[in-house]
């Protein structure tokens, strides 16, 4: 994407050009545009590097028996793939577009706090440094779990302090983003933009980054607990001094359930962008949805527990965390029939942006159904630890909230770099990615539901062909991806020139921009009506 | 810019930090609730002895089996487990049964053991009048003693449960573990 700077001085505008010292521009860059850019590509990066880690461990699961990596390795791996998709690829693509677009969305110059703003960036690269890192310390990266239960966790080698230490830093810098989230949002609005005239993408950030401030800070402590119950004589978690290590679970739930909405809400803002562009409808509903996904915010504080039915709760609490959790539902539906009603009778088309949240709709409700089924108590101690939950998280997280995060990339980059991507190489790489991820996640529900359990790197012969499916999917998926690095170098580089509407159907601020967006916008306000 | 600010850029940012310190200090708060939120509502009684003057012996022609575990946590070191693996108990009465632990560290140390009976369901049943868990335990250099266990099986306890199995795990004591608000008695 550096020829913006080319591209913006064909428009010949009186906007200030970015520095042209790639220090400058790239490391020390306040300018919202640029570090939302270097926030997604990072968040590219990391989703290779995870999606690696996904493969090594479906390639060891493609036949029983052992094969090609050792069980602690391979434990590491399905830690580390979780840590770095949840916290380096998911998270961070989303703080990328919120960069990227909320100044834009809301007519303001950039975000509220520019410096914390580089700063939360460089943290981050900081953080994965640390945590990748482990990988080559003595005794092996963490390979206890993303979940981090002790006293299992506690047995990590010398990689242990690191992985705490980088799990603060991303944390900090998460809280700072959210920080600068909601001071643009609340502060920097164009005028006549009220709360309830924003676009959905800008009400899923604003609620997502209150999650992110409330529950970022209870993993830190968290993490400190189980960094002073190792080295410093506590007892947090430690049966031998009085601690429990069913009580980390409740600490670590607390944040872990808000931390999953905190992935999908802006994917829910995305969809919601989106799919009204392409029906030509305007949003159905729209405080519906704002209320819905508020609500949604408010039930993630008090469903934790339903991670835990198996930990010996009494009755009286499983039954509350069921029917709590249930009700997440509600408002869920609220938004899957919002969006379905946006599309009803609308004049559609079927761009790539448009497929990838097709595809999200269906596929997302698919994830949040067997999230029900997991939700029945009962019925959970069958599924609990088993590859069906593989499956559901992964429904609701990679067609769910990865397919957004790309529908938004096809969606903006003509805006971002003045170019249309090649719509060929778009389509037959959502085609690869709704098919082969099907491939991929669907048959885990079927050896999780005949009893495989997760986080193994062997299993029972009974469970041989429906691995074997699951990792050709995985491996076709896996470089289907390909093509997405492919359509983005073809906007980047690209030959045909977008306009500055992109797309005839879109509504909102960023559209009234040139394309590619000059480096400095909204530097006087619009009046909104 | 400011246009809809009813607090200023800085207060909010300041505010939001502050909101966000407090939080780590709630994850914290979150382990005496935890501790609180078990025993007011009755998810871990606080296992208490149960004073021998306080039970009549009332003793029935009903029998149970004991079953009688013993183990060392995190590879404490010692030789730890029942004199006894199993056990016939007339309920109703009150009976001895004894542990054994040896002291296999090149050192002195301390230990603490938790219970725990199974079923669940018996737990109330299993009147514990003197038990080691209660108390830190400590061993000279490869010593070797008894520890003693007497308790009272109700006769209340339900029909359908023939076999109880009570547990001990022996953890060694962390060494800077010595007042803090979790010592072992306050919760088990």
């Amino acid at each position: 994407m550096t020829d913006q700077t080319a591209a913006h001085d064909h428009h010949g505008d009186h906007h200030d050009a970015p520095p042209s010292n790639f220090l400058d521009r790239w490391v020390f860059t306040t300018n919202h545009k640029d570090i939302g850019t270097l926030y997604l590509i990072f968040s590219l990066v990391m989703f290779f590097v995870g999606g690696t880690m996904a493969l090594i461990i479906r390639a060891e699961l493609f036949q029983p028996g052992l094969q090609f990596v050792e069980p602690q390795f391979f434990n590491s791996m399905t830690t580390v793939h979780a840590l770095v998709m949840v916290f380096g690829a998911v998270m961070p693509a989303f703080v990328g577009l919120a960069n990227w677009l909320i100044p834009m969305m809301v007519g303001a110059p950039d975000m509220a706090l520019p410096r914390m703003n580089n700063w939360s960036f460089w943290l981050l690269v900081a953080a994965f440094t640390i945590l990748v890192s482990t990988l080559f310390m003595p005794g092996g990266a963490p390979a206890g779990g993303w979940t981090l239960y002790p006293p299992l966790v506690l047995q990590t080698g010398d990689a242990f302090p690191f992985m705490v230490f980088a799990i603060h830093i991303m944390g900090a810098s998460s809280i700072m983003g959210s920080i600068n989230v909601i001071v643009t949002i609340m502060n920097m609005r164009a005028p006549g933009m009220t709360l309830m005239k924003m676009p959905m993408f800008v009400w899923t950030w604003l609620i997502t980054a209150y999650l992110l401030i409330a529950v970022m800070p209870v993993l830190a402590g968290a993490v400190t607990m189980l960094l002073t119950d190792r080295y410093f004589g506590t007892s947090f978690f430690n049966a031998a001094g009085g601690g429990d290590p069913v009580l980390f679970q409740h600490v670590f739930w607390f944040f872990g359930h808000p931390e999953v909405y905190i992935m999908i809400l802006p994917a829910f803002g995305v969809v919601s962008q989106i799919i009204p562009t392409f029906s030509r409808k305007p949003l159905f509903g729209y405080s519906s949805m704002v209320y819905a996904t508020a609500s949604i915010a408010f039930l993630s504080f008090i469903v934790w527990a339903h991670h835990m039915f198996t930990t010996g709760m009494p009755i009286a609490g499983q039954l509350f965390f069921m029917l709590a959790t249930m009700l997440i539902a509600i408002p869920t539906a609220v938004k899957i029939f919002n969006w379905l009603s946006t599309m009803w009778k609308g004049e559609l088309t079927f761009e790539t942006p448009m497929l990838f949240s097709i595809a999200f709709v269906l596929l997302f409700t698919i994830g949040g159904f067997s999230g029900l089924m997991l939700a029945i108590a009962p019925a959970d101690y069958q599924y609990h630890d088993t590859y069906f939950v593989v499956a559901h998280f992964h429904y609701v997280l990679v067609p769910g909230a990865v397919f957004t995060l790309m529908a938004a990339a096809y969606y903006w980059l003509p805006k971002w770099t003045g170019y249309m991507y090649n719509e060929k190489i778009g389509k037959l790489h959502f085609w690869c990615s709704a098919i082969f991820v099907n491939v991929l996640f669907f048959p885990q529900h079927f050896v999780g539901l005949a009893g495989m359990p997760r986080r193994i790197p062997d299993y029972p012969t009974q469970f041989a062909d429906f691995n074997a499916i699951s990792s050709v999917g995985a491996f076709l998926f896996g470089f289907s991806q390909l093509l997405f690095v492919a359509a983005i170098w073809s906007s980047v580089k690209g030959k045909q020139k977008a306009t500055d509407q992109v797309w005839d159907g879109a509504k909102g601020l960023e559209w009234t921009l040139p394309s590619p967006a000059p480096y400095h916008s909204f530097n006087e306000p619009p009046h909104i009506d | 810019m400011n246009r809809y600010a009813h607090i200023s850029t800085r207060n909010l940012a300041l505010r939001l930090g502050i909101a966000a310190v407090c939080m780590f200090g709630f994850g914290f708060a979150l382990v005496p609730l935890y501790d609180v939120f078990c025993e007011v509502t009755g998810i871990r009684a606080p296992i208490e002895a149960s004073a021998a003057d306080t039970i009549v012996e009332r003793p029935q022609s009903r029998h149970v089996t004991l079953e009688l575990l013993g183990s060392t946590g995190n590879s404490a070191p010692w030789e730890f487990g029942p004199v006894e693996d199993s056990v016939d108990v007339q309920t109703g009465t009150i009976q001895n049964v004894d542990y054994i632990a040896r002291n296999l560290a090149p050192t002195a140390i301390s230990g603490v053991a938790t219970p725990d009976v199974r079923p669940a369901e018996a737990a109330r049943y299993f009147k514990k009048i003197e038990c080691f868990c209660f108390s830190q335990q400590d061993f000279a250099l490869g010593e070797e003693r008894l520890l003693p266990v007497r308790f009272y099986i109700d006769p209340d306890l339900p029909a359908h449960i023939d076999t109880i199995t009570l547990a001990y795990t022996l953890f060694e004591k962390p060494q800077a573990v010595a007042s803090s608000s979790t010592t072992p008695n306050s919760v088990y």
